[in-house]
């Protein structure tokens, strides 16, 4: 064994290693020849420590893994966030490394490909030469449903049907690369690559520089700059990332590129088409967007003329694209060229559009429609895989089956199925897949099956470059199949360049003044609804756990309550949805409240379990807000918003607890007091900041409201008990005890509670804010300055409620209109968020219906 | 020299909203086809647009018509501002000119059923053209085998292609009950074979989806037809409706050939076709997304003279 293999085999267990020292494989080792580490691993090997190599790429391992986590970077295997499926993605240590000369081949081959799929979608949807020719079959045109009718006639820009596709390459045996899979409708992964990339080159600094690989931030650059140039307004177009949402399982990686390539990140419901040009809803009203790349399928682009059902796309979209008012990348229409089957086809069709020979083979298919190819590939099926040709009518595509593992009589049961309608099956050949190095974390490597994909994009003038990287994806384990919904990881890809390299970041050149507003991103309306709730149900979680705490120090320590303040701390808790309603005319015994209140305030999981309620569903509120605002909070902030909901999950001995859980309540307290921090040091103020703190000072004041109109609804409510309550319930605990180091009185109370304009949640200090607020938010505010002058009165007190006016004794008739002033108040909040809504959610909250004459 | 006729109709589309409609993207097909596909087959008739308006109130932001796959005229139209209701006129006259065949339709030699889907299938270099393209699963056609199975009770090997639909669109006619309002759009062949009733919908869809489970080409037609008042009464304004039937590729020779499930005949000049696809879902009349607007009635007249 060569010098050079030892470092990393000696302390690895490797099956394969004797298959390496034979020199016959039954797969090629991207690792190692017949007798030696294949030179790029031989350099990668010796450029790391020679001495203690194992734990040296170990500790790089778990500093990897909690880099993903702490990132946030995930991967979505079922859609449903409540269950807490979005798992970390999985990405090993060492890297995938492409030697210049196998780089060559492979580039050539993926941009010639996509050239000629480019061309095929320009003929389908034009003179349709490939059908009048005969190059193609009926049924892999018309008969697929990835085919779309609407689409015929379209003009893109320059021609240009595909801006960006990608393509699944396996390696066989001998050492050959072979196209497997065409990914064209909206191919995923090359947020993941990126993402790879940074994580993989940062562990491996020196030999990432050393090794001469080239660099991938120009490929992304090009992609941008070509969407531009498509459009008519050329530099100045807006580009926007139209995503399906968070429960897609790439979620992430649309909020990673969004946010890398510097362009808004969208849903279909903040879109509009106005004039067939499409235009986001924002806080400032529409703004036009000039491109969009998308990552919804074809299907749900459009309920007007595609899935009436879809909740994901754009009324209108298909006539925009159709009309020139938007560049689509891709455009819809190109999913039967992801069909297993044409690659059967590809080698006349690449004679017949480009008058060339294939540079990239596909793997050998047979569409068993075609009567010979079936006859001839089904005498074979041992060696072969089966694949659906298309979807089926509900959308769905079968699994692969692999003829080696079926027994005899599957076998005729696939044979006999197939016959039965062949057309709708493909044969291809089963190719034994490379196989790559990976670390396994406990000192050692392991070999796993590998697919590389690779991605190309236009030039807008009808060439592709290849971005000189990909995404390399493995298998689970030693036999698996390569899939990341399977449980397999993926790689950094490497290409060498075999020079030294341009260092390229993905800003063009330098920013110049001009550019930096024009640079903002604008708040769209959805992001500022759910910031304006981000910041309600802050403040309203912040309300009711400060009351929570509250009502467990006064249960602890107070054997028998009087019903008078057992009476305000039920009715201020049946308000925040801790315990039942209030009821003065069956009250709850301490006993009752106490159950009543634990019951509630568990967030139950499983089956049909109730929504939760109370702190439990303003902490599930803040999480599901969390998710729609991904890609604008810091990755701190969304991980405290997602994770606080999770401590009052219901433990399995919550039903022989008899208390409440102080440590569960004070977790949730460091939870939520870090939120507050990001959220008034942390974020940008932008407009959409001005709506989360709009939010929170709305909450606050109903809050403030709440607390003193139950404080002062019955006589006698107002004692130490009740004070001291709503003073807590102001967080105002310790400003009383330094100023005034004595027992809870009226006066003090009261000043710290509506007049003293620096204790944070006093009403005039509030109002103050909110008049700050509304002065600031965008577009015109005179509605709701109205509305709210009013109330604020430029920041005066009505007539005979000042301190002096509230001393004790007072006449009734001050504690009247005290209460009424509240009460007004109270409703304004209410008024106001209406109005808010109305001026500027509203455009986002509309259903759209379809509906259908006859 | 066929015989010919002058067809008038007019559709009128009523929506009122609840609520005011923000905005709306719409779309009609409503303008009879016209051209090449249009022309009088040995079998089927024939016709020519003599003239076509289409009112639209409130005044449209936009309007633009294009030509889609099917050779359709589809108007796309928005509405950009707040609008409570919507009325949609199409006036169309249009020359219908009878079959080329002036026989006995059993007279007609057409080829047998099982040669013309062998001729549909791929061959390699073998020109496929677009009258192929009604051969595959749509929207609302299924291909199922419990469908080639009830379709071969009338087409057995070697029978002519027109003999045995002309059969099995009597059959659909004898078995299954004209009930109007029975099914919705989102009603399935599969629920129709079950209950055996609806509309002419869906018939047109169960024989489309028996002829595709076959093997063969076939397509969706839309339209209207002439319907006659009782004897001695005045025929009445709108009470017509629009109409769906089938066409099928019964080979170069013959070309296509229309059948009427719905009313077990042959269409002649008492027809007039606006669209054809591969089944309903490519050429309602009236499509729409309306942003907000509440709940809405519809008021649909159609007029055939």
């Amino acid at each position: 064994m060569s010098a050079n293999l030892n470092p990393i085999l000696a302390n690895a267990s490797i099956p394969w290693q004797q298959s390496i020292l034979k020199g016959t494989s039954a797969y090629y080792s991207e690792l190692a020849g017949a007798d030696a580490l294949r030179p790029a691993w031989a350099e990668f090997v010796n450029r790391l420590p020679a001495t203690g190599l194992g734990e040296y790429l170990d500790s790089k391992k778990t500093a990897l893994a909690k880099q993903i986590r702490d990132n946030g970077i995930t991967y979505n295997v079922y859609a449903d966030h409540a269950q807490g499926t979005s798992r970390p993605w999985s990405l090993d240590l060492l890297p995938f490394i492409i030697d210049k000369a196998d780089w060559a081949v492979l580039q050539a081959g993926v941009a010639q490909r996509a050239q000629l799929l480019n061309a095929m979608m320009g003929d389908v949807y034009g003179p349709r030469e490939l059908l009048s020719k005969g190059l193609l079959p009926a049924d892999l045109v018309y008969g697929h449903s990835g085919y779309l009718p609407q689409m015929q006639d379209m003009q893109p820009a320059n021609k240009v049907w595909l801006h960006m596709v990608a393509f699944d390459l396996g390696r066989s045996p001998d050492g050959k690369w072979w196209v497997i899979t065409h990914r064209i409708q909206a191919p995923s992964g090359l947020g993941y690559a990126l993402e790879n990339r940074l994580s993989i080159s940062r562990s491996f600094t020196r030999n990432f520089r050393d090794m001469q690989i080239q660099h991938l931030a120009g490929f992304y650059r090009d992609y941008i700059d070509a969407i531009r140039r498509l459009s008519p307004k050329g530099d100045n177009a807006r580009i926007a990332l139209l995503t399906p949402g968070p429960y897609n399982e790439t979620y992430f990686e649309h909020t990673y590129l969004a946010r890398y390539l510097g362009i808004s990140l969208v849903e279909g419901n903040d879109l509009t088409v106005r004039n067939n040009k499409v235009f986001l809803k924002t806080v400032n009203g529409l703004e036009p967007i000039d491109g969009l790349i998308r990552r919804t399928d074809d299907q749900w682009l459009d309920p007007l003329e595609l899935r009436e059902d879809s909740q994901l796309g754009v009324p209108g979209l298909m006539q925009s694209i159709r009309t020139g008012g938007v560049v689509m990348a891709n455009m819809p229409g190109a999913g039967w060229l992801e069909s297993p089957a044409i690659h059967g086809f590809m080698p006349g069709l690449g004679k017949h559009y480009l008058n060339e020979e294939l540079l990239l083979p596909s793997v050998p298919s047979w569409w068993c429609g075609e009567s010979p190819a079936w006859a001839q590939a089904s005498e074979r099926l041992n060696n072969l895989v089966i694949k659906s040709t298309g979807p089926n009518r509900r959308g769905k595509t079968m699994d692969s089956i692999m003829g080696s593992e079926l027994d005899e009589i599957e076998k005729r049961a696939w044979l006999s199925k197939i016959s039965q309608r062949p057309s709708q099956y493909t044969l291809q050949e089963l190719i034994p897949l490379s196989r790559v190095p990976i670390w396994n974390g406990t000192g050692g490597i392991e070999e796993r099956a590998m697919m590389l994909r690779l991605f190309a994009v236009t030039d807008g003038q009808g060439n592709y470059t290849v971005m000189p990287g990909g995404l390399t994806r493995v298998a689970g384990d030693q036999h698996g199949i390569v899939s990341m919904q399977k449980g397999g990881t993926s790689l950094d890809t490497w290409v060498r360049s075999g020079e030294p390299v341009e260092r390229t970041t993905n800003l063009k050149e330098k920013l110049q003044a001009k550019d930096l507003q024009a640079l903002r991103r604008p708040v769209s309306s959805r992001a500022a609804e759910h910031l304006f709730w981000l910041g309600r149900y802050t403040e309203r979680a912040s309300f009711s756990l400060r009351l929570l705490m509250r009502t467990q120090l006064l249960l602890n320590e107070e054997e028998y309550l009087d019903h008078t303040t057992l009476g305000l701390l039920h009715e201020l808790c049946g308000k925040q949805g801790i315990s039942d309603e209030f009821d003065a005319a069956e009250p709850k015994t301490q006993d009752e409240l106490e159950a009543n209140i634990l019951e509630r305030l568990w967030y139950k999981t499983g089956f049909d379990a109730p929504p939760a309620e109370g702190l439990a569903g303003q902490l599930n509120g803040l999480a599901s807000v969390a998710g729609q605002l991904r890609e604008r909070l810091s990755s701190g902030h969304w991980r405290l918003l997602n994770d606080c909901a999770k401590v009052l999950i219901e433990p399995e001995h919550a039903r022989f607890q008899r208390a409440l859980p102080t440590a569960s309540l004070e977790q949730v307290q460091l939870y939520l007091l870090a939120m507050h921090g990001e959220q008034s040091d942390h974020m940008t103020r932008d407009n959409g900041w001005r709506f989360l703190q709009l939010g929170r000072q709305l909450e606050r004041l109903c809050g403030a409201c709440d607390c003193l109109l139950s404080l002062t609804s019955m006589p006698g409510r107002a004692g130490e008990h009740g004070l001291a309550l709503a003073i807590a319930l102001a967080d105002s605990t310790i400003t009383y005890r330094s100023r005034y180091q004595h027992r809870f009185e009226w006066l003090p109370t009261l000043d710290l509670l509506i007049f003293d304009e620096d204790a944070p949640y006093a009403i005039r200090r509030i109002l103050y804010k909110l008049d700050i607020v509304i002065d600031r938010l965008p577009g015109d505010t005179s509605q709701l300055r109205q509305l709210f002058d009013v109330v604020y009165q430029g920041g005066e007190m009505p007539e005979g409620l000042s301190l002096e006016g509230l001393q004790p004794p007072f006449p009734a008739e001050t504690g009247r209109k005290l209460r009424a002033w509240l009460q007004e108040l109270l409703d304004t909040a209410y008024k106001v968020s209406d109005l808010v809504g109305a001026q500027y959610f509203r455009l986002a909250e509309l259903p759209d219906q379809v509906i259908q004459g006859r | 020299m066929p015989f010919s006729e002058r067809r008038k109709v007019t559709h009128v589309t009523d929506y009122d909203y609840q609520q005011p409609a923000e905005c709306a993207q719409q779309i009609c097909i409503l303008q009879p086809q016209e051209g090449e596909s249009m022309q009088a087959g040995p079998l089927r008739k024939g016709q020519k647009l003599v003239s076509h308006t289409l009112k639209i109130r409130p005044n449209p932001s936009t309007v633009q018509s294009n030509t889609d796959a099917f050779g359709n005229v589809v108007h796309h139209f928005e509405m950009n501002y707040p609008h409570d209701n919507l009325e949609v006129v199409s006036e169309s006259e249009v020359e219908v000119s009878n079959f080329l065949h002036t026989g006995p339709i059993d007279d007609l030699i057409s080829p047998s059923w099982n040669e013309l889907v062998d001729q549909l299938r791929y061959q390699a270099g073998q020109a496929i053209s677009d009258d192929y393209q009604f051969r595959f699963e749509s929207k609302h056609v299924p291909v199922l085998d419990s469908l080639r199975d009830y379709g071969s009770l009338d087409f057995w090997p070697g029978r002519q292609v027109v003999h045995a639909g002309q059969a099995l669109m009597q059959r659909i006619f004898r078995e299954f009950n004209y009930q109007s309002g029975s099914t919705t759009i989102h009603t399935t062949v599969e629920e129709v074979m079950q209950s055996r009733e609806g509309v002419c919908q869906d018939f047109a869809h169960v024989m489309l989806a028996v002829l595709r489970s076959l093997g063969l080409s076939a397509r969706y037609v839309s339209g209207y037809m002439l319907t006659e008042p009782p004897p001695g009464q005045p025929k009445l304004l709108g009470a017509d409706a629009s109409h769906a039937w089938v066409s099928l590729w019964c080979g170069p020779d013959v070309g296509w050939v229309d059948f009427d499930p719905t009313n077990n005949q042959l269409p002649d000049t008492r027809y007039v076709t606006v669209a054809i696809g591969r089944d309903y879902a490519d050429v309602p009349p009236m499509r729409g997304v309306v942003h907000g607007g509440g709940e809405h009635t519809l008021k649909v007249a159609v007029t055939v003279f």
